[in-house]
């Protein structure tokens, strides 16, 4: 009995179950000093009717910047994308291979499919590759200005060779 | 039906785990389900004329409660919940590449659905929440009947592994 209590107890501390609420024994306070800072922020930044950070309009375009800007708008892009697509094939009538056999039918150029390949690829090869690149910094893994540079810049590469050989060679 | 196999499974393993006990909730009455739409909005100054100060950060800032929001995990739990996820899609994405089926249909369509689902919530809760509080609903009926069309799609149709397929083979 005593056996199965310290090891109940050594669970809930250091295992697994640590961050669960079962072993929380009294609820958290409802404010905390560090609420009370923020809101004296919050109060002086209404006074001094501070723009939202950062100041967009006068912030530098950075290559870092703009590559989280884009895995952030692939990803909206792809969720929405894939709702309302689904959605309407869910709503109309019609089978998939009709439709693949109507595009046919309107002998599209080849230009113009191309291109269309590339707009369907590129989002996915990027935020596919990129997302690797989030993922170590989720584990704090390439953290270094210069790193976060190069696997930049790598990424960069590597989407396009990826996604011309989707658009060619698959 | 695979999917529905799996969500049970998962709603059944994790639940016990990760649900937060009834007694801890009602030890919190009131901040469980924190109301947004309740609470007042601060006006400044310059927020009666401009469209501009609309876009200002207008709520804040949250108290604790409100961040720690009504869910069945503590939101560490849930983030390594997301990543285990993001990182099995990293194998399962290009397998679709090889194999094309109805488990595999399933598997991608579960797998990233529940990426997106949880993922642009969160972007919601970044941009939109302060402004919309009603949006989070709003995306949870879009997202549910955008899985049903999938699962729909894999079960009745020809499969998005397989469309995926015919769409590329094009030109
Ligand atoms: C194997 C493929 C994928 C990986 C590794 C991946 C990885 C990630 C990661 C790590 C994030 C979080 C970014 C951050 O920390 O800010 C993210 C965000 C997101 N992903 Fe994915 N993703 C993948 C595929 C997809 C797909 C196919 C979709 C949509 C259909 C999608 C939609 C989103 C959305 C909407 C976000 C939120 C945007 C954001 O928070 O910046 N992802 N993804």
């Amino acid at each position: 009995m005593a056996m199965a209590q310290t090891l109940l107890r050594s669970l809930g501390r250091q295992c697994l179950l640590r961050n669960q609420s079962v072993f929380l024994q009294k609820s958290l306070p409802s404010s905390s000093s560090a609420y009370t800072e923020m809101k004296e922020f919050w109060s002086k930044n209404r006074r001094l009717e501070r723009p939202l950070s950062p100041h967009l309009s006068i912030y530098a375009k950075e290559l870092t910047s703009g590559l989280s800007l884009i895995h952030r708008a692939t990803g909206i892009a792809m969720a929405v994308g894939v709702t309302t697509i689904s959605i309407t094939l869910f709503a109309l009538p019609g089978e998939f291979p009709t439709y693949i056999d109507f595009v046919k039918s309107l002998a599209v150029p080849a230009p113009i499919i191309i291109a269309a390949k590339y707009g369907l690829c590129f989002p996915v090869t990027y935020h596919y590759i990129n997302g690797i690149r989030h993922l170590c910094w989720d584990w704090a893994m390439g953290f270094e200005l210069g790193r976060v540079y190069k696997t930049g810049y790598f990424v960069v590469s590597l989407v396009a060779c990826v996604c011309t050989g989707f658009v060619f060679g698959c | 039906m695979a999917t529905v196999t799996l969500l049970r499974a998962c709603s059944r393993g994790t639940h016990r785990l990760l649900l937060r006990p009834l007694a801890f909730s009602q030890s919190l009455p009131g901040l469980v389900k924190p109301d947004i739409t309740s609470k007042t909005v601060m006006v400044t100054p310059a927020m009666q004329n401009a469209v501009k100060d609309y876009l200002r950060a207008r709520r804040g800032p949250f108290t604790p409660e409100e961040k720690r929001g009504n869910h069945m995990m503590i939101a560490s739990t849930h983030w390594k919940v997301e990543r285990i996820l993001a990182i099995s899609m990293l194998g399962i994405m290009p397998a679709c590449l090889f194999v094309q089926n109805p488990f595999m249909d399933m598997l991608l369509c579960t797998s990233v659905f529940f990426h997106y689902f949880w993922a642009l919530d969160h972007v919601l809760t970044d941009y939109l929440e302060k402004f919309v509080p009603w949006i989070h609903k709003f995306w949870y009926v879009m997202a549910a009947l955008g899985f049903a069309g999938l699962i729909n799609f894999n079960l009745n149709d020809v499969g998005v592994t397989k469309a995926i397929q015919m769409l590329w083979s094009l030109h």
